[in-house]
């Protein structure tokens, strides 16, 4: 018996160290790899296509293009996700329908997204939705050009949906069902129960939940390579920080850190491989930068006073 | 006096008129946004000649997306794009009522990997090779070690120049050869492994692959502009029927010696 | 019975239309792939499961004469490279994953354990082409290593043994998917409540048999849940794929012993990735969303699956 134990612990500890190592050998390697590109014009140039010479330039315009389309898709997508879960995990029950639902939710969160890509960009080439993309005249059908940051920001919304919806859902349906009894107990209405102290207990779930969708959708290249142009270069107007020009802005073509790491990279056309690991080691610091302020968020709701914490309420 | 100045005034004011119509009227035309897609070795062509375009015509705005010479096709035949940049042929096999534009010439080159001794094949070799007739480097001067055959996927238009120069006829690309979507992914995969056959757009030639020879004919440059290498093939831009408006401007700027200058630093110009 | 005060309902329905209209876009998007691979599916039948010559089919459709069309496929060895590589890859990352999972709630000290958590994260986050890549350098060439170039030559008119395989796919997307179900059930396992742990061990119970017999048991839904997202993940992988697992549509062959591992697969994600550049040509672009919806079959099955073992032991699961 005592031999199973100590085989198990080491299986773990084995395992966790492993695990450990791959993740820390795959960023070391991208780091060593992407810190010679890193410089000042790096950051703050846009990229220019040159094919002999390999890619030239910098990463401004994809970095610009990942913080949009991340914040949009995210923006769309959470609200929606947030109040799916609550509905499926407090109010929905175990019926038929309900179940159904959740199979649908189940089963897009396992659709690739190049399948999603693709339905984005045939949906979003029909002309009656060209308002989200260009209008292309003078062609005989006169379609829409079906690629923009409004088109990939809700096509990447629909990925990213069903994966929060299920992770938020676990987050909550994972709060004992005690803390719930104990705040009907004291006569607190269902509504109230779910905001004040179910949210508050998921909230290591919601938060990890929406990290993982922000990774998936700052990761992805399926929908930003097919629904906002296969190209580097951003074709809306110069001065996209002008009000006026905020709807071109998001109507026009574009890149993220992600297509731009594709395009770099030895798989695709541009072929500076220093610079695709240099953009790829900006997207992790940015990553990690976003996890490190969901954690320091995370952190002061664990210190707020009384209703946060469940377990400083079950001590009581 | 009187009269001469009234006339004056009149005719003054029609060359006023005459002078703002002139500028007037390019302006109104040449507005608006231009849309293309398609091949990736036209991309780049098509990038580098979008500033000096768009300098030229404050006015219009120049959308270039990638994807490749099949998406070039169906985009422009669906009439999503105004222009879809095709790297090859057009073929009765296509949508009808297509209309390709030139703007140069790109070489295809047959590579292998570095370490591979063979520097030359004949084009019968190539052929052989390809279609699974020549499965042992030995067979063709090289080590005793087996062929492993890329290719591009059909819709390519370098694969489809390819078959068109290579493969006769009733013959087809060997069944076990690794299909490939890129140029990239093809040169990664010939890069990586020394038993590797493969061919790219001459732009893609560094020095991670090697370039055939093909029947004495050196793949450079130079020697594609000679006509010493003769495997180029022409870089297209389709239109659905015949091109009009920003199209036509955008193809006619590319054709001018100013976009030539651009395309022959590169490529190959007409 | 006291009635209900309205705001209470007035939430409750508001929560059931975004419900609702969430549904219906997943739905609706479900539905469109499927409506667009039915007429392959319907003019292929079950023959689209169990035949293949995929890439010999597809290249005589875009060949095809203008008008032409061919709506009949076969994707056996799609299929197969998907399961294949998917339960491959599944298995790695669980095996991997449960003790690194177990090893971060039980084991890992606690100052370490916050940045291992923000590590496996970030991983979470790489570019997937980022793995293509590396596992084309680091992970292809042991492959390669494995094979010699006897056996190379004589398989080469079956198929190319260059290191690009099952193998090495299953390697790469193992370790591509391991962050994903460690995150997650890491949160299921820290999900249990510390009071069943405290009960346990004050029972006397061994901190190891209270692992095994209370948390693991416990969490198990969202432990299941972790394995669905991570398979999920892993039917969805499609750059790396196309990059180590090789680019041939070809039938692994198990009476080729332990070569069979060493074989090239193309999982239907890669397939519908490398031939993009058909959309357009309707019955083709049919026959890349007929791949589709037999991904959308599995996903469904996937999904039906754990509901089944979840109803199956009910018994000392957390309540709902």
């Amino acid at each position: 018996m005592s031999r199973k134990i100590v085989a198990g612990k080491m299986f773990c500890w084995l395992s966790g160290v492993l695990t450990i190592a791959i993740c820390l050998g795959i960023l070391i390697y991208v780091a060593v790899r992407g810190a010679p590109a890193l410089s000042w014009d790096f950051i703050s140039q846009p990229p220019k296509m040159v094919l002999l010479k390999g890619l030239s330039g910098g990463i401004l315009s994809p970095l610009v293009g990942t913080a949009m389309l991340t914040t949009m898709s995210i923006m769309l997508a959470l609200p929606l996700a947030l109040a799916m879960a609550v509905y499926y995990a407090e109010y929905a029950g175990d019926n038929w329908g309900a179940k159904l639902l959740r199979l649908g939710n189940d089963v897009l969160a396992g659709v690739p997204t190049i399948v999603i890509a693709l339905f984005g960009l045939i949906i979003f080439s029909y002309p009656e939705l060209s308002f989200l993309s260009i209008k292309v005249t003078g062609t005989a059908s006169e379609r829409a050009f079906g690629r923009s940051f409004l088109v990939a920001a809700i096509t990447m919304a629909v990925m990213v949906l069903p994966y929060i919806t299920k992770s938020v859902e676990e987050a909550i349906a994972a709060v004992p069902s005690t803390y719930r009894e104990a705040a009907y107990g004291l006569g607190v209405s269902k509504w109230r129960t779910i905001r004040k102290v179910v949210l508050p207990a998921a909230w290591r779930g919601i938060a990890s939940g929406t990290v993982l969708g922000v990774g998936r959708v700052a990761s992805d290249v399926a929908i930003v390579w097919f629904c906002l142009g296969a190209t580097l270069t951003y074709s809306g107007p110069e001065k996209w920080w002008l009000p006026q020009n905020w709807l071109d802005t998001l109507r026009s073509a574009g890149s993220t850190l992600s297509s731009y790491i594709y395009y770099a990279s030895p798989v695709g056309s541009g072929r500076n491989t220093e610079k695709a690991y240099g953009a790829a080691l900006v997207l992790i610091v940015i990553i990690l930068l976003f996890n490190a302020v969901v954690i320091y968020i995370n952190h002061l709701a664990m210190f707020k006073p009384k209703a946060s914490s469940p377990q400083q309420k079950a001590a009581k | 006096m009187k009269k001469f100045t009234k006339t004056t005034a009149i005719l003054l004011t029609v060359a006023l008129c005459l002078t703002i119509f002139a500028t007037m009227v390019p302006a109104a035309v040449m507005a608006g946004t231009l849309t293309m897609s398609g091949s990736t070795t036209v991309q780049p062509v098509a990038e580098l000649l979008k500033d000096p375009f768009t300098q030229l015509n404050p006015g219009v705005e120049v959308v270039i997306a990638g994807g490749g010479s099949g998406v070039g096709i169906n985009d422009v035949a669906a009439g999503s794009v105004n222009i879809g940049n095709v790297s090859r042929n057009l073929k009765e096999t296509d949508p009808a009522g297509l209309v390709p534009y030139t703007l140069g010439y790109d070489a295809v080159v047959v590579v292998v990997n570095p370490l591979n001794p063979v520097q030359n094949l004949t084009k019968d070799q190539v052929t052989a090779i390809f279609t699974g007739a020549v499965t042992n480097w030995s067979e063709v001067g090289g080590y005793d070690a087996p062929i492993f055959v890329n290719r591009r996927t059909d819709p390519s238009g370098t694969m489809d120049f390819f078959k068109e120069l290579f493969v006769p006829e009733g013959q087809a690309i060997a069944e076990t050869a690794k299909q490939h979507e890129s140029n990239g992914l093809m040169l990664e995969a010939v890069a990586t492994d020394a038993n590797a056959i493969g061919f790219l757009s001459m732009g893609y030639l560094n020095m991670a692959v090697k370039g055939i020879s093909i029947d004495g004919a050196v793949p450079t440059l130079d020697n594609a502009k000679s006509g010493a290498y003769p495997y180029v093939r022409p870089l297209n831009m389709v239109t659905n029927g015949e091109a009009a408006d920003l199209a036509k401007a955008f193809i006619n700027f590319a054709q001018s010696p100013e976009g030539q200058a651009i395309v022959s630093s590169q490529w190959i110009g007409l | 019975m006291r009635k209900r005060p309205i705001k209470e309902a007035i939430i409750e329905n508001m929560l059931l239309v975004c419900t609702v209209v969430g549904s219906l876009i997943i739905f609706f998007v479900m539905f469109f792939i499927f409506s667009k691979g039915l007429p392959v599916l319907q003019a292929s039948g079950l023959s689209f499961f169990t035949t293949g010559g995929w890439d010999k089919t597809f290249s005589a459709s875009w060949s095809a004469a203008p008008g032409k069309t061919n709506w009949q496929y076969g994707a056996v060895e799609l299929i197969a490279g998907t399961v294949l590589t998917s339960v491959g890859a599944l298995l790695l990352a669980v095996l991997l994953g449960m003790g690194c999972a177990v090893f971060l709630t039980e084991y890992c000290p606690g100052r370490l354990r916050r940045p291992v958590e923000a590590a496996v994260q970030l991983l979470a986050g790489v570019p997937p082409v980022i793995y293509g890549v590396v596992g084309l350098t680091v992970v292809v060439p042991l492959v390669k290593s494995l094979i010699s170039n006897d056996l190379a030559k004589q398989m080469v008119k079956i198929c190319i043994l260059d290191g690009t395989s099952l193998l090495a796919g299953i390697i790469v997307l193992g370790v591509m998917i391991t962050p994903t179900f460690v995150i997650l059930a890491t949160d299921a396992l820290e999900a249990v409540p510390a009071t069943y742990r405290a009960a346990s061990l004050a029972l006397g119970v061994s901190h190891w048999r209270t692992i095994v017999k209370i948390i693991i048991p416990v969490a198990r839904r969202g432990i299941m849940a972790a394995g669905i997202l991570a398979a999920g993940v892993a039917v969805g992988e499609f750059v790396a794929m196309a990059m180590v697992a090789g680019g041939v549509a070809f039938l692994p062959n198990p009476a080729h012993g332990l070569v069979f591992f060493l074989e090239p697969v193309r999982t239907l994600a890669a397939n519908i990735f490398i031939n993009n550049q058909v959309l357009g040509r309707k019955d083709m672009e049919a026959a890349l969303f007929a791949c589709a919806s037999v991904i959308l079959f599995i996903c469904i099955a996937l999904s039906l699956l754990a509901q089944l073992i979840n109803r199956i032991n009910l018994k000392g699961g957390r309540p709902r």
